[in-house]
């Protein structure tokens, strides 16, 4: 991996948190894409048996776990403002999944939800932007195992030629 | 003549990546310059592209202190060595969601983007498993996916089930389900606009990375050539060779109409030029009328 600065080490109070805490981060950025993907094949006019699809209902389980994590968890005073964006976020995504399961959708009487179903799901993007934090592994972008990147080659490694 | 100009424009590279994750099973045998490229097809009154790269404001230095992806420059500087601007670009394949190939559709204001609809239930599907299943769902960023949920808010998101012959004239979308991903496609230019064409070009996405995928040495089996598919696979290697061959038999085994956009050597099959960035621009065919985007 590319060479960094000298690592501060994290304090028993944050560790513990970021152990607790970065399941539940990792379950808020599934669902944003989730929960975004479900929101294009609605708009996209499938016939998933909105509103009773079974990845909506999953969704909404994972949420209400997610939100008593939030709720229950220590917080280190420095985690405080961050701790905050996750508690949003996790609110956002669950009023998305409530408006996804309204009938309405599914009748397509209601024509206002995409407008309000996209502004929920980047509100709650941008409030697991800033509680990212890559040293307690709250990492939006997990780019790791994917097709186009890699550790790059070890120095002095011999490369031949393309 | 010809109906469409393609190019193949480099954007930004990764300039050690392990040669196993391009040809499957090449372990322990050093590493490869992986550009990162799009495609540009340019004729009959359209402006279109194949993928459209990472975005790079909102994780570009990670990559590039994590992964050693180097030299990123923007649509508008690379798309500007054909004349043309992002706002041109009238349409967009997504060939799969890897946030490297489906980032940057905020760059392209007034393109349609094309995308398979397995690509986006498979990785809803993907989502709900269990997190120790969620292998499956590397490397597609949550963000990439809301960008689309404003691009189908706006009507520019089009859901494709399976082929689609004729998304511009000449231009065909083939599904590869279950290779590379769950929804990958592959895109085709029968460049000559007949339905039989002697003229076709195949725009393989991550279906083909390098030469090597359409003809690796098969020495271990005791045959000559043959197929080695690229090394990921969220579905199957096996349905990987399979479209292998479904793309070949679609230029009449002509490799060279193959184009596999993260192959350095395409320079060495097509006119190429490098810019002062260092970033390669591959002509592949010209249109009628359109003249060369290569330096002389």
């Amino acid at each position: 991996m590319s060479g960094s600065g000298a690592i501060e080490p994290l304090s028993e109070e944050l560790l513990r948190y970021g152990i607790e805490m970065a399941p539940v981060y990792r379950r808020l950025r599934r669902l944003v894409g989730q929960l975004g993907g479900i929101a294009i094949l609605a708009q996209a006019g499938q016939s998933a048996p909105w509103p009773d699809h079974p990845a909506l209902a999953a969704a909404g389980e994972a949420l209400r776990e997610a939100e008593e994590t939030i709720r229950r968890a220590s917080v280190p005073a420095e985690q405080h403002a961050s701790h905050a964006h996750l508690r949003r976020s996790a609110a956002d995504l669950a009023w998305v999944v409530s408006r996804l399961r309204k009938p309405a959708i599914a009748e397509a009487h209601d024509r206002t939800w995409p407008g309000t179903v996209a502004i929920a799901l980047d509100r709650a993007y941008r409030a697991l932007k800033w509680a990212s934090n890559e040293a307690l592994g709250f990492s939006l972008v997990d780019a790791r195992q994917s097709c186009c990147c890699s550790a790059h080659a070890p120095a002095g490694t011999h490369h031949p030629p393309a | 003549m010809a109906d469409y100009s393609i190019w193949v424009l480099e954007y930004a590279r990764v300039p050690n990546y392990h040669l196993s994750g391009i040809i499957y099973g090449a372990h322990n045998q050093g590493y490869r310059k992986l550009p990162y490229c799009y495609a540009l097809i340019k004729g009959n009154g359209h402006v279109a592209m194949v993928d459209v790269g990472y975005n790079h404001r909102e994780y570009g230095e990670v990559l590039a202190k994590r992964f050693n992806v180097e030299g990123w420059q923007s649509p508008r500087h690379v798309l500007g060595k054909c004349g043309v601007r992002p706002e041109d670009v009238d349409t967009v394949f997504v060939t799969h969601s890897h946030f490297d190939h489906f980032g940057n559709v905020e760059d392209f204001p007034n393109a349609k983007f094309y995308i398979q609809e397995r690509e986006i239930s498979k990785f809803v599907w993907a989502m709900s498993l269990p997190e120790r299943m969620h292998w499956m769902m590397t490397a597609v960023d949550p963000g990439d996916i809301l960008r689309a949920v404003n691009l189908a808010k706006e009507g520019r998101l089009v859901c494709v089930e399976g082929d689609l012959p004729d998304v511009l004239p000449g231009v065909d979308l083939h599904a590869a389900y279950d290779t590379h991903t769950f929804g990958s496609m592959y895109v085709t230019v029968r460049n000559d606009g007949k339905a039989r064409s002697e003229d076709v070009w195949v725009l393989a996405g991550d279906l083909v990375y390098v030469y090597e995928n359409l003809e690796g040495d098969g020495s271990a089996v005791d045959v000559d050539k043959l197929y080695i598919p690229v090394g990921l696979a969220v579905g199957s290697q096996a349905n990987l060779v399979l479209t292998t061959e479904q793309i070949m038999k679609q230029v009449g085994y002509d490799k060279k109409r193959v184009i596999p956009v993260h192959e350095e050597r395409l320079k060495d099959e097509f006119p190429s030029s490098i810019d002062a960035k260092g970033l390669r621009l591959t002509e592949i065919c010209l249109g009628k009328d359109q003249v060369s985007s290569v330096a002389a």
